[in-house]
């Protein structure tokens, strides 16, 4: 009796330490991520997304899944749900198997997976997964159950292929998982009939998948297989995704061997052993600081948090372009653009983006800053479509919609928005400037500062890198010109920088050049373009210091040493980013 | 706040699966309401033919629920109630009853609106007519996000207009489910016969694409790109009744704008007409010029005239587009010898310094609708694209005021008796298209517009995609996506001949027959 009471509570105590771990890791140290997740995934209560939806193999999950991730939003909570969720598999896994702790290896598998999302989170990637991949496991186990349950009948088992067949139409993958799963277990019971099971099975699998790929939801019959699992191109998700099935199917067959041998005499031992899993599968999911840096920044600007964004961004060692960007836009909100642009570190990193290029992280935010409406409407739009449905990217339809003098456009996205659980809130705080246009440029100072530096005039937008959107045009507006010396200088190119620097005298002698642009001005004449400094009032402890500096770098024969050396009196200037700065 | 959200979403749960109520009985006390009556779609005093699926509607007045009546001049009559969402929803077997026994007359439509006191208020009225003239029983369309440039996922759909029933004929779906294959897998411009509407067409771009046509029950893929053809085929016309199809074919690009309503501007860089020969799976040139650019053909009723448009300016550059004003213009076809006369002008719009696209005659011949824009050949998302309406005998023309709005109106086809022809306006928001269908009667006169009805009367607001290219149908679609799609990735592609002379320039209309033609 005493024993039975020690195991229980033993049991419980590894699933509190686990669900403790599980949301350790999800909901503080992802918590990030699962706000992200959350951002780009897409639920609306319609019928037009219900169809849609469930037209697909594993459609119900992924519907049901889709729901829940809402729940991100408030990433404790959804984390909290998570952990809950793989504690749940783990229950169930040791009342099928009693496999002890090594039940823990299938949640804890998962619990990787979700954490190695990464960039993936942008592409064609159904975010749902954080959750589909859980309740699709627990659906199949429960499916195992329920065989187990009718095996004393004699068609039980039978009926639960049957079962488990005609549920792939609305789990998918996780259905064959199932299938697999009572198969197997006829084979570990030794029943009689293991081997009809087998054929029966494999033929209900066969014919239902190719049923379904071909006829319902029009898919290949490869990815009707593995659907909703996602496609071999994550290959890491996928493969993990396997690898949790494999290990289930291990663990049904030598579970119980293996927890004899994991039955330690000291519980330590046990909670020791959970405890190196969890922090293994931590170990190795994708911990990338700059991407969650890049959802940090992007999360900010949304919520219009520009101080917050500006001190976050240079409290960055490393920042990575979409960083950078994001900087841009919160500085230009604040009129310090031409100021500060430069004011800041010159070791940039790169996105670890993979498939996606970078644009795909700011360009729409960039664009609506830079005045650009339609660029910025056609960049959410291009994102939709070949991305998929995301919320960050209706929302910015929206936005933008009401800032082109759009209302009616705005108000379908924001009705759409309207629809959802928690991204409603937002709907209902642009729903009354859809009404009252005018306010927005009120309430929000740094659209009206957008909205006034619109281009005056026609011009077809060149499909290229955000930055070069203005080295294209001709002269806009003195704000407009100085953002294209900006551009200039953040490309180094210092022909160009002069060029069009020659439009901006006129301005700067009434409103004064600011520090950086002068810094550019003397780095133009320190590398062969003297004339460019005449007649202008430049600051003298500025042209003493750059002077200093290039005298520095002839003495330092090593660029390295000279960056390193340089980097405390010179580190923040347009020179020191001219000569130094790089994308690694 | 999380629990606020929750409830608010339950509430929209329960509405949405509440919603559409039917039935219900009439508010015995109520006052006359001073305000006008706002409903979504907007079925007010518009024309409706006698097979047309129950117009549903949503009243935007406020208010906490609604009841409709609708009287016909006969001694029937239904109503409906709303829930909290404002949706009247009508019972098909009841509007269909309705709308058999008023043809040729009005039934009118009365709406009660439950106020926040509590108290009823009835509306103004609204008569609709019931047409006598039937309409084609399909229309199809692709779907398709307004402002892009790459391939998202696209399909072509059968819309039943007795049902609202929407089928997909033929999506991109497959292929969009794999990540890693981003290749171009544009599906459009779907067509069918008018003699034998089961024969159709529509293409499947991409590697395993190609034209997809339906011919004598059969389905064939096609590479109509041949001998000098500078691309492939585009636009599409079916000859009325021999296995004809006039083309054109286009280099199509696009053009962003940075600012204003007109986000996207698309046109050709060069375009000419071919003839396509389904029995000798052979394309001949009709004009081939490089001073000119030709395009959207389309056959007369009897397939003695073909016409189309033609614009004098060609392109350069992107920014040329300003210039490329396109007139109409027609040519005799002998369908014996297939000779082609000389192009004759019908509306010469670069005169007026606009561009007059996308010619199509009723099937009596008697009138010729088409799109006027300020330039090029796509009057989709200019603002400024109107329908006009044609005498063919007197050539007199005149805006179809009737359904011309501030926003663009184009993509206009007649159904098979031409006392209705459909368009798709932009007028909801500016950017997403919806289709509107409108009678035209002997005398040319156009009615109100009627917006195609759904069973969810939000079902065009929520949807974030335009109607892009309608036709009408009188057949279904006769083979599956499936039977489609095992042509499309396993079926093996024809190359289709090329009968005209290979010939690097000839500046002028070529007149096919002159260069050899068969």
């Amino acid at each position: 009796m005493n024993n039975s009471i020690k195991d229980i509570n033993s049991t419980w105590g590894y699933r509190i330490l686990f669900f403790g771990l599980a949301f350790l890791i999800l909901g503080v140290l992802n918590s990030d991520f699962l706000y992200g997740a959350q951002d780009y995934s897409y639920f609306i209560l319609n019928d037009i997304y219900f169809g849609e939806t469930i037209r697909q193999t594993g459609g119900l999950l992924i519907y049901v899944s889709a729901f829940l991730t809402q729940f991100l939003f408030y990433p404790i909570l959804g984390a909290l749900m998570l952990s809950a969720l793989l504690v749940g598999v783990e229950v169930a896994m040791e009342r099928l198997f009693k496999a002890g702790i090594i039940s823990f290896v299938a949640p804890v598998l998962l619990l990787f997976t979700m954490t190695s999302v990464g960039y993936a989170m942008y592409d064609r990637f159904e975010n749902s997964f954080l959750f589909s991949s859980v309740i699709g496991v627990l659906c199949a186990l429960l499916l195992l159950a329920l065989s187990r349950w009718l095996c004393s009948k004699s068609w039980g088992v039978y009926a639960a292929l049957l079962l488990s067949s005609l549920s792939y139409f609305a789990i998918g993958s996780y259905a064959i998982f199932a299938a697999i799963l009572i198969v197997v277990d006829g084979f570990c019971h030794g029943r009689k009939s293991k081997h009809l099971c087998f054929f029966v099975g494999l033929l209900f699998v066969l014919v239902v998948v190719y049923f379904g790929s071909n006829y319902l939801f029009h898919e290949f019959y490869s990815s009707a297989l593995y659907s909703p699992l996602p496609s071999p191109h994550f290959a890491l998700l996928f493969y993990s995704s396997l690898a949790t099935f494999a290990v289930v199917i291990a663990i049904q067959l030598y579970g119980e061997k293996l927890h004899r041998i994991t039955l330690f005499q000291k519980p330590l031992w046990s909670y020791g052993l959970l405890l190196a899993m969890v922090l293994g599968a931590y170990f190795f999911s994708y911990r990338d600081a700059n991407f969650d840096a890049e959802i940090k920044v992007r999360r900010l600007a949304e919520e219009r948090k520009w101080d917050e964004l500006i001190s976050y961004a240079e409290g960055l060692d490393h920042p990575t372009r979409p960083v950078l960007i994001y900087r841009a836009i919160a500085l230009s909100t604040q009129g310090k653009l031409a100021e500060k642009l430069f004011d800041y570190t010159c070791e940039f990193s790169k996105s670890k983006t993979r498939f996606l290029s970078e644009t795909t992280l700011m360009n729409e935010d960039f664009c609506i800053y830079a005045s650009f409406f339609n660029y910025a409407y056609l960049w959410s739009m291009e994102f939709w479509t070949t991305v998929g449905s995301k919320y960050a990217y209706l929302r910015k339809m929206a936005l933008v919609s009401l800032l082109n003098d759009e209302p009616e456009l705005a108000r379908r996205y924001n009705d759409a928005l309207k629809q959802t659980l928690f991204q409603r809130r937002w709907a209902m705080w642009l729903d009354k400037y859809i009404n009252d246009p005018r306010s927005l440029y009120v309430d929000c100072p740094e659209f009206n500062a957008v909205q006034k530096e619109t281009p005056k005039v026609d011009f077809i937008l060149k499909l290229n890198r955000v930055i070069d959107s203005y080295r294209n045009y001709n002269f806009l507006s003195y704000e407009n010109a100085e953002r294209r010396l900006l551009a200039d200088m953040f490309k180094k190119d210092l022909r160009a920088f002069s060029s069009d620097f020659r439009g901006m005298r006129d301005y700067y002698a009434k409103t004064g050049i600011p520090r950086c642009v002068q810094e550019a001005v003397l780095t133009c004449a320190y590398n062969g373009n003297p004339k460019i400094v005449k007649g202008l009032n430049i600051d003298m402890a500025l042209v003493e210091k750059i002077d200093d500096f290039y005298k520095a770098i002839k003495s330092y024969g090593n660029p390295e040493v000279a960056k390193e050396k340089l980097k405390a009196r010179h580190g923040h200037t347009y020179y020191y980013f001219y000569y130094f700065s790089s994308f690694k | 706040m999380i629990m606020k959200n929750l409830l608010a979403y339950w509430v929209s749960l329960c509405l949405l699966f509440s919603s559409c109520n039917g039935g219900g009985s009439l508010p015995k006390e109520y006052g006359e309401a001073s305000e006008v009556l706002q409903i979504y779609p907007d079925y007010q005093e518009v024309e409706m033919p006698y097979n047309i699926a129950p117009i549903n509607f949503m009243v935007n007045n406020q208010g906490k629920e609604a009841r409709l009546l609708i009287k016909g001049e006969t001694e029937d009559q239904i109503v409906v109630s709303s829930g909290e969402d404002m949706k009247l929803c009508i019972p098909q077997s009841k509007w269909r009853k309705m709308l058999d026994s008023n043809k040729g007359k009005s039934v009118v439509f009365t709406v009660f609106v439950k106020s926040n006191d509590g108290k009823w208020l009835r509306y103004k009225p609204f008569a609709n007519f019931v047409s006598t003239e039937a309409i084609d029983k399909y229309v199809t369309y692709r779907l398709i996000e307004p402002s892009y440039m790459s391939t998202g996922e696209i399909g072509i759909y059968q819309y039943d207009t007795e049902t609202a029933g929407q089928t997909a004929i033929i999506t991109n779906h497959r292929k969009k489910k794999i990540p890693e294959n981003r290749d171009q897998c544009c599906i459009n411009c779907h067509s069918s016969q008018r003699g034998n509407p089961e024969n159709k067409l529509f293409y499947y771009r991409g590697p395993t694409g190609g034209l997809i046509l339906t011919y004598n029950g059969k389905i064939k893929k096609i590479d109509t790109r041949a001998g000098d053809m500078f691309s492939g085929t585009v636009y599409a016309s079916w000859h009325p009744s021999l296995p004809l199809i006039a083309f054109s074919s286009n280099v199509v690009r696009q053009s962003f704008y940075n600012r204003g309503k007109e986000k996207v501007h698309i046109y050709d860089f060069a375009s000419d007409l071919v003839l396509y020969d389904i029995n000798g799976n052979e394309i001949t040139a009709i004009c081939k010029t490089k001073d000119k650019q030709e395009t959207f053909p389309y056959w007369n009723s009897d397939g003695t005239m073909l016409y189309f448009c033609s614009s004098d300016s060609i392109m350069d550059r992107p920014e040329d587009i300003v210039k490329m004003k396109y007139d109409l213009k027609r040519m005799k076809f002998n369908a014996e010898d297939r000779t082609w006369s000389e192009p004759e002008m019908i509306y010469c719009a670069s005169k007026e310094n606009l561009s007059a696209i996308h010619p199509r005659t009723s099937y009596s011949d008697k009138y010729l609708i088409f799109t006027k824009t300020k330039f090029g050949p796509n009057g989709y998302t200019q603002k400024a694209s109107d329908l006009y309406i044609m005498d063919t005998k007197t050539n007199a023309v005149r805006s179809l005021d009737e359904v011309n709005t501030p926003e663009s109106e184009c993509y206009h086809a007649w159904c098979a008796k031409s006392d209705w022809f459909l368009y798709v306006g932009r007028v909801d928001d500016g950017n997403y298209g919806r289709v509107y269908f409108s009678h035209v009667d002997s005398f040319g006169h156009v009615s109100k517009p009627l917006p195609m009805p759904h069973e969810d009367p939000l079902y065009d607001h929520q949807l974030l995609k335009s109607y892009n290219a309608p036709e009408f149908s009188v057949v279904p679609v006769s083979f599956s996506q499936k039977e489609y799609e095992d042509v499309i990735f396993n079926g093996e592609i024809l190359k289709a001949k090329y009968g005209s002379p290979i010939t690097d320039s000839v500046d002028s209309y070529s007149g096919a027959s002159k260069l050899g033609l068969k």
